[in-house]
């Protein structure tokens, strides 16, 4: 049988979606799709990670001439078992954008850097010797914390652990954080003070064995819709499966659930006490596990809102910024609760008292399975630190944890804020694996790994994300590079707290991205980069997944990696500029030398030797690694080896990953690795090797929090408080963001795609009817959204998907002409750093 | 030339009302189904627009609760390397530091 080479594609792709959802086709169907004698087509197809959210799709990339031409779900990946959501339609096409950058460029007047002259096209050596005589006058000047570098949760693992090594060690600065500052930092937070080490205990597979479900501020339906896909199949396939959905306001997720609540902002804080106290009230909490597993703690209240110290808020806090846990007995424990009764709930958080019972009774049940999920509404939070435990209060309490569909269940963002940010330690705070800058004995084990000098690594925490835009404006940090992310956007109050430090002649800001986007156009000087797809890469998902892949194809123009421009930065630092001759003295073998030799070609990265300028694979199939053969050895193994290191030689025990090759086999492994094999629920014996390693008397299948030295989890009490802003009389309505299903994040990558780009061309504002109405407003008016710190102007949508319930209007921050985050305050949660871009205030008026 | 498959989930008491939908969308097509709603669908049109419209159009439709794609395979995705040389002179035109100073009316 001849068939037409579009029937063939068809019949494949139909094939493909039957096999992945199970289901049978017609027998001419099946004799379609096996028809491959026809005619061949020659595209290599190879296992590739999605770039957007952090859940971690594989997916199958098929390269014909140099180019992306096919995607296809991996019917091999345990994520999305050969599914993919929409935004896998335009993976390949984020790349091709027509306004792609393909040089570097540099603000000039008169052919020389100019803060005020327009861009110009130059040499990267150019880029490169402006930028170094910019970074070292900066580090003469000021010392390591004159320079920063913001970096991402998209950036790939090798990339973050070349910056981390790059500024901590290099340049013995910690002014280096990621993006997923903004995003995740609350949850690393909870994480740490409940249990000692990052990262959700469970993974995916509680998505098949739980009976409920509760979103506490995350819109699965549109933003993770292939974990929402399998959700969907449990809920409707399991008997007495229900979903449980808490929002400020009402969006796609509701549509499946079986009990819906609109929360006021910020009562998030009062329901999870509720349940607490339900479950106390009820003695229904299992007291076993608690006397062998949880010790209960308290924390220090009235702790501000990580807002300029002199901002009256501030002055005013009694604990600004404090952390510190003390010890509760369960009586006080129960008492701290009690206050939150159903109708003091109900009252405050306008949940009907039925519908907070109803997901009270769930918890407390033990025979119901519970896998609670997040996102950015409990992250972006003042008090989402606090938030994070008190969902781990009620998990801890009903002993509801580490197996099975018993799950909290942080998801994240960014295709690697796990893998990259959190794992390789990029934050102002940490090293690799969860070691931190301000603990001697971390830092010991850090600069022997890496062979420094004794003393090489600062003590001082750096600059948070935050923090370095007010360090710039207040001209304390000079230098600043960007890589893989967009902050002029995606930052908070970018009018008052960071445009003005970039633009400030004092400062010289550098950006790597792939587009013009809105932090590019300001900037002094942009590097072109090369994307996802055109490098060798790895990401780690929301389930602890750690992936890699292999270049694809290649990148336009003169466009290199951020790795490539880490690396190649660093040649321009001799260790004397960098480190002082006093510290280079402890090791005159390094007198000299360059950043790039102590750092990179230092016997260990550079062990591994690449040949032949390709890589093949199994099937002899062959790719191009531009970073390997510009420095002439395998970089990405390398670094990756070198990090490995950190998981095993140091004080923290449990994040073990496999050997980097056999990530190039698999459709990735969830550490830790021991033995080959994964880990899929943590703490649990049975489940996690080290339980037994650590407590070799632990009794079968029971659980032991080894991140914590006693193995016990904490409780950890925290009330009501209430936000920063409180809508009043002249900024009368909350302003929520956040995306759309059509855009991710800035829309840089989204918006170069036409189709999305007239999908949702613009950011509305979402409101209420009543809202509209009261104001004279109709579907589609013009209005000015006013906040105290700017305004901006868009079109009132009243039939949209998101329906804000009265008093809430919700703005998506994907449209670089109307930033919605120039209205949003910079108010983060005290502990965590992670700003809070859910509730502020706002007012609306016809424009 | 556009061609994907899709997994589309709907709500069991909603399957009929949804495949006739989707049938009448042009260039879609239901090729197998179950009673647990799980439907297995293909796009195929000239228009990569089209198809991108269409899969959103989708997720909205009543009584669906989730779609997934598998499969999608394009061929007009040529990118013109001459007309990327131009675009990066056109940098200061196309994205101006304005936008974030004020605001596009």
């Amino acid at each position: 049988m001849k068939l037409s080479r579009r029937d063939f594609i068809k019949s494949q792709a139909i094939a493909a979606a039957a096999s992945t959802a199970g289901l049978s086709l017609s027998a001419v169907q099946l004799v379609h799709a096996k028809d491959e004698d026809d005619e061949e087509e020659d595209i290599r197809w190879d296992k590739i990670p999605c770039r957007f959210c952090g859940t971690g799709c594989s997916v199958l990339a098929g390269t014909r001439d140099g180019r992306i031409v096919a995607t296809q779900g991996d019917p091999d990946s345990d994520v999305n078992k050969g599914l993919n959501c929409i935004k896998g339609y335009f993976l390949s096409k984020i790349m091709y954008g027509s306004d792609r950058l393909t040089t570097p460029l540099l603000r000039k007047k008169d052919g020389k850097y100019d803060k005020e002259g327009e861009f110009e096209q130059v040499s990267w050596d150019e880029a490169f010797d402006v930028m170094a005589e910019k970074w070292k006058a900066a580090l003469n000047e000021k010392g390591p914390s004159g320079v920063g570098m913001f970096g991402s949760g998209q950036w790939t693992i090798f990339e973050g652990y070349a910056a981390s090594k790059f500024m901590k060690a290099g340049l013995r600065s910690n002014n280096l954080d990621p993006n997923a500052r903004h995003c995740m930092a609350s949850a690393v937070g909870g994480f740490m003070r409940a249990f000692g080490i990052d990262e959700p205990m469970g993974s995916y597979d509680d998505l098949e064995h739980a009976d409920a479900f509760v979103l506490w501020g995350s819109n699965m339906a549109e933003m993770h819709p292939i974990l929402w896909s399998r959700l969907v199949d449990t809920r409707l396939t399991r008997d007495g499966s229900e979903v449980h959905v808490l929002s400020t306001y009402k969006h796609r997720s509701f549509e499946l659930a079986d009990n819906g609540m609109i929360f006021e902002p910020q009562t998030d804080l009062i329901i999870a006490n509720y349940i607490a106290n339900y479950i106390i009230q009820n003695k229904a909490y299992d007291k076993k596990f608690l006397n062998d597993h949880v010790n209960i703690k308290k924390t220090v209240t009235d702790i501000g809102y990580g807002l300029r110290p002199e901002h009256p808020l501030e002055v005013k806090a009694k604990n600004s910024g404090k952390g510190k846990l003390s010890n509760m007995s369960f009586d006080e424990y129960a008492k701290a609760v009690s206050k939150y009764t159903l109708e003091y709930t109900s009252k405050h958080s306008k949940v009907p008292q039925d519908k907070l019972l109803r997901l009270a009774k769930l918890y407390a049940d033990p025979d119901k399975k519970i896998l609670s999920l997040w996102t950015m509404g409990m992250n972006q939070h003042t008090r989402g630190v606090w938030m994070n435990g008190l969902v781990y209060n009620i998990h801890l309490l009903m002993g509801k944890i580490s197996e099975p569909g018993n799950s909290p269940f942080s998801l994240t963002g960014q295709p690697s804020a796990c893998g990259t940010a959190r794992e390789v330690g990029t934050f102002a705070h940490r090293l690799p694996a969860d070691y931190v800058v301000k603990k001697p004995k971390h830092r010991e084990v850090a600069e022997k790994i890496w062979k420094l000098p004794k003393g090489t690594i600062n003590p001082k925490v750096g600059y948070h994300a935050v923090l370095m835009q007010r360090m710039l404006k207040d001209k304390k940090m000079n230098c600043y590079w960007q890589q893989c992310n967009n902050n002029m956007q995606a930052g908070p109050n970018v009018n008052v707290e960071i445009l003005p430090g970039w633009r400030d002649p004092a400062n010289f800001i550098t950006v790597s991205d792939p587009y013009p986007t809105i932090s590019a156009v300001s900037a002094d000087l942009v590097l072109p980069t090369s994307m996802w797809a055109e490098k060798e890469g790895g990401f780690g998902n929301a389930e602890r997944r750690t992936q890699l892949w292999r270049q694809q194809v290649q990148a336009p123009g003169e466009s290199r990696s951020d790795l490539w421009q880490i690396m190649e930065f660093s040649k321009r630092f001799t260790v004397e500029e960098a480190w002082g001759k006093e510290l280079v003295a402890k090791m005159p073998e390094y007198k000299g030398k360059t950043l790039y030799q102590v750092l990179f070609k230092n016997g260990q990265v550079n062990k591994f030797p690449y040949k032949n300028d390709t890589v093949k694979d199994q099937d002899d199939n062959i790719y191009h690694n531009d970073e390997s053969k510009h420095f002439g050895y395998y970089v990405q193994k390398g670094l990756f080896e070198e990090y490995r290191r950190f998981q095993t030689e140091g004080p923290k025990v449990g994040h073990n990953q496999a050997p980097f090759d056999v990530y190039h086999k698999v459709r990735g492994l969830r550490w830790p690795v021991v033995d080959g094999k994964e880990t899929l629920w943590r703490y649990r014996e049975g489940y996690d090797p080290f339980v037994k390693k650590l407590n070799p008397k632990v009794a079968k299948g029971d659980v032991y929090f080894y991140g914590k030295p006693d193995g016990k989890a904490n409780i950890i009490f925290a009330p009501y408080e209430p936000p920063p802003e409180i809508p009043n009389e002249e900024f009368d309505l909350w302003l929520c963001s956040g995306r759309v299903l059509e855009h991710w994040h800035t829309g840089s990558m989204t918006n170069r795609v036409p189709e999305l780009h007239k999908a949702v061309p613009d950011a509305l504002v979402y409101m209420n009817p009543g809202d509209a109405r009261k104001r004279g407003l109709r579907n589609g008016s013009k209005v000015k959204i006013i906040s105290p710190r700017g305004e901006i102007t868009t079109r009132v949508n009243v039939r949209g998907r998101n329906k804000p319930p009265k008093g809430l209007v919700f703005v998506p921050f994907f449209d670089a002409r109307r930033i919605v985050n120039k209205l949003v305050l910079d108010a983060t949660d005290p502990l965590s750093k992670e700003t809070d871009y859910k509730k502020c205030v706002v007012r609306i008026e016809k424009a | 030339m556009t061609i994907c498959s899709l997994v589309v989930l709907a709500r069991p008491q909603n399957i009929e009302e949804v495949n006739n939908l989707l049938n009448a969308m042009d260039g879609v097509e239901v090729h197998a189904r179950n009673e647990q709603g799980k439907m297995v669908i293909s796009i195929d049109h000239p228009s990569r627009e089209y198809c991108s419209k269409a899969m959103t159009n989708m997720s909205h439709m009543n009584g669906v609760m989730s779609i997934s794609l598998v499969y999608e395979y394009q061929e007009d995705l040529d990118i013109e390397q001459d007309k990327l040389a131009l675009n990066k002179l056109t940098f200061n035109k196309h994205t101006k530091l304005s936008m974030v100073q004020g605001d596009v009316k």
